[in-house]
C-alpha cells in the first residue's frame, strides 16, 4: 500500500528512511500563495485572524499542489502580539504581519499574561490546527510555526536594539530571550494538543546574516536548548542564514530535525547530522521557487536529494508570489527521481 | 595633542565603539581648531573605513558595526553643528529608505551609517516608506541619490513603481536610484531601470559613491 504524505513526512522526520518509498517534500516554514488564495477566493490579511481562513490556506499547498504539508500559523509576529507589541497586519492579500514595535527597554517591562493562550491569535491558530487536522490529518502532516526564543527578543526589544544590546548589556538580552522558553514551549505544546503532528521553531532573526557563529552560540542556542527540551512532540528547528556555520548547535538544540537555508553548504551541514538527528531543505526560494523555472527547481531538488537531505523543503519560507507550477515541479522532481 | 593625533584617535574610538570617547575628541578637535568638516572626513570617515572592510571580511558582524555607528554618531552630533555646509565639498546628498510594506531595516541602517561616515548629507526616511515619501524628499532636497532596499518578494516591485513613477513625473533623470535588499539582484535592478544594484552595506557606499562621479561626469 503506497504510504501517505504524512506517514513518509513523520518517517522521514525519525530519520527511517528504510520504510519510505521516496524523499517527500514538505516545508518548515509558511507556504500560502497568492495563487493558492486566488483559488479559494479567501486572502489575506483576513487569513491572518479568521481560523476557519487560515486552516483553508494552510491546507492549500497540499491540496493544490501537494506539497507534503497543512500548516499555520504564516507569520511570525503571534508571540510578540501578546506580549503587547504593536503589530501590522498589512493591507494588501501578500502582505505578511509585522512587528513595527519600537521595543520594551527592560525585559522586566514585558507583560506576560496568564492566560495567553486564550490571547491574540493563538486561539485563532489553534482552532486552524484543529480544522486542518480533521480535514486533512490523516493524508499530511499538520506543521504549527512558533518562534524562537531570540526572534521573539528580538521583536520585545526591537532588532537593532537588541543586537546593540549583545555587546554593551548581554545579560539583558539573555533575559528577554528567557521570556519565549517557557512561553514558546507552552504555545508548542498547545499546538500539539489541538492536533499538530510537528511544531516547526523558527528562529529568523538569529540568521547568521545578523549573528556570529559565537552570538548565536551565546544568545540563540541555549534558548533553543531549554525551549525544545520543554516541548512533548517532534520539532524542527529553522534559522536562516548559512546552516553549515551554526550546524553543530542547531543539531545539539534536540530538534527531531533541522531546517536550513538555501545560503547552506549542504556538503558541510549534512555529514554532521548524521545519527543525531535529520536535515531539510533546502531549494532557493528566490532564485528557483521565485524567479526560477520548473527546470531549475528540478534541479535543485535533485542535487539536494543526491546531496542526502532527508526531507526536500524550500530554503526558507515560500514567497506569497511563488506560482504553484513551480511549487508542483518541486514536489514531482522527487516523485520521477525515485520513479526511475 | 597634535592634530594628527587627535583624528587618529578619534577614528581609534569609533573603530573601539567608545562613545563617550568619541565625543570626547569630538570636541577636542574642534578645540584644537580642526574643522568640523576635516574631523569627519579624517576621523569619523576614517574609522568607519576600518570597521566597514573588517564587516565586508566578516571579521565582525552587524551588532559591532551598530555599535561603532552609535559611537560614531556621538560625534557627529558634537560636529555637525559647526559643519559650515557647502555643499560642494560633500559627495552627495542622499535619500534612503526601506520600500512600503517592510519593516526589515537592519541593511538599510548599516547603508545609511556608512553613507554618513563617508561625508554624505543623508536623509532617513526609515522603513514602510510610501513611495512618494522617497520622490517629495529627494525633490526637496535637491537629493542625487535616492537609495531603497527590501528584504520581501512582496514588495521588490515597489522599486519598480518608484522608477516608474520618477518617470512619469519626468524627474527620473535628477537622481540615481539605487536598490538593495536579499530579495533583489544585479539583474532586477537592470530590468526596472535602476541605476545600480549592491549585495552589501560596504559594497553600497561605493556604489553610492561611484553613480556620484557618473552624475557629475554627466553634468
Ligand atoms: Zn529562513
Amino acid at each position: 500500500m503506497a504510504l501517505s504524505s504524512k506517514d513518509r513526512v513523520m518517517l522521514a522526520l525519525k530519520g527511517k528512511k528504510d520504510e519510505i518509498d521516496r524523499t517527500p517534500v514538505t516545508c518548515a516554514n509558511q507556504t500560502v500563495t497568492v495563487e493558492q488564495m486566488d483559488n479559494l477566493g479567501i486572502y489575506w490579511p483576513e487569513g491572518h485572524s479568521d481560523a476557519e481562513k487560515m486552516a483553508q490556506l494552510g491546507m492549500a499547498a497540499y491540496k493544490q499542489c501537494g506539497l507534503e504539508v497543512a500548516d499555520a500559523p504564516f507569520d511570525q509576529a503571534v508571540e510578540a502580539e501578546i506580549l503587547g507589541c504593536e503589530v501590522d497586519l498589512g493591507k494588501k492579500k501578500e502582505s505578511i504581519p509585522s512587528v513595527p514595535f519600537h521595543g520594551y527597554k527592560e525585559p522586566g517591562d514585558v507583560p506576560i499574561p496568564e492566560d495567553f493562550l486564550e490571547k491574540g491569535r493563538i486561539p485563532t491558530v489553534l482552532k486552524a490546527i484543529e480544522i486542518m487536522k480533521k480535514d486533512v490529518g490523516e493524508e499530511a502532516p499538520v506543521i504549527s510555526h512558533t518562534n524562537g526564543p531570540f526572534s521573539l527578543a528580538g521583536h520585545l526589544g526591537e532588532i537593532n536594539k537588541i543586537l546593540i544590546m549583545i555587546l554593551r548589556t548581554p545579560e539583558k538580552v539573555k533575559e528577554f530571550a528567557e521570556i519565549g522558553i517557557d512561553l514558546i514551549a507552552d504555545y508548542a505544546n498547545a499546538q500539539f494538543d489541538a492536533g499538530a503532528d510537528v511544531v516547526t521553531v523558527e528562529d529568523m532573526l538569529a540568521s547568521t546574516d545578523i549573528l556570529s557563529p559565537q552570538m548565536y552560540d551565546d544568545f540563540a542556542a541555549p534558548f533553543n536548548t531549554a525551549c525544545i527540551k520543554k516541548i512533548k512532540g517532534p520539532t524542527i528547528l529553522h534559522v536562516c542564514g548559512k546552516g553549515d556555520l551554526i550546524v553543530e548547535s542547531m543539531i545539539g538544540s534536540g530538534a527531531t530535525n533541522i531546517s536550513v537555508d538555501m545560503a547552506t553548504d549542504l556538503n558541510k551541514a549534512i555529514p554532521k547530522t548524521r545519527g543525531r538527528c535529520t536535515i531539510m531543505g533546502s531549494v532557493d526560494t528566490i532564485k528557483a521557487l521565485f524567479q526560477g523555472t520548473p527546470e531549475i527547481v528540478r534541479e535543485q531538488v535533485i542535487s539536494n536529494i543526491r546531496q542526502g537531505v532527508d526531507l526536500v523543503a524550500p530554503g526558507c519560507a515560500l514567497s506569497p508570489l511563488t506560482k504553484s507550477e513551480l511549487i508542483k515541479a518541486m514536489v514531482n522532481a522527487s516523485i520521477e527521481y525515485f520513479a526511475e | 595633542m597634535s592634530r594628527e593625533e587627535i583624528l587618529k584617535q578619534l577614528a581609534d574610538a569609533v573603530i573601539n565603539g567608545e562613545e563617550e570617547l568619541c565625543a570626547e575628541l569630538a570636541q577636542k578637535a574642534l578645540n584644537a581648531g580642526i574643522s568640523a568638516y576635516d574631523a569627519i572626513m579624517e576621523g569619523c570617515a576614517e574609522g568607519m573605513k576600518v570597521v566597514s572592510d573588517r564587516y565586508e571580511n566578516c571579521e565582525i558582524f552587524v551588532p559591532e558595526i551598530l555599535v561603532c555607528s552609535t559611537a560614531m554618531y556621538k560625534a557627529m552630533d558634537v560636529l555637525k553643528p559647526h559643519l559650515k555646509v557647502d555643499k560642494a565639498d560633500m559627495p552627495g546628498t542622499a535619500v534612503i529608505g526601506v520600500i512600503e510594506g517592510d519593516v526589515h531595516d537592519i541593511g538599510k541602517n548599516l547603508v545609511r551609517m556608512l553613507l554618513d561616515a563617508a561625508g554624505f548629507v543623508v536623509h532617513d526616511l526609515g522603513r514602510d516608506v510610501q513611495l512618494e515619501s522617497f520622490i517629495e524628499k529627494a525633490k526637496e532636497s535637491e537629493a542625487d541619490l535616492i537609495a531603497c532596499s527590501t528584504l520581501m518578494t512582496t514588495t521588490m516591485f515597489g522599486m519598480k513603481d518608484l522608477v516608474d513613477m520618477l518617470k512619469d513625473k519626468g524627474v527620473r533623470e535628477q537622481f540615481k536610484v539605487m536598490i538593495g535588499g536579499s530579495a533583489v539582484s544585479q539583474e532586477f535592478a537592470n530590468k526596472i531601470a535602476a541605476d545600480g544594484y549592491a549585495e552589501d552595506a560596504a559594497r553600497g557606499v561605493k556604489l553610492a559613491k561611484e553613480l556620484i562621479r557618473e552624475r557629475v561626469r554627466e553634468r
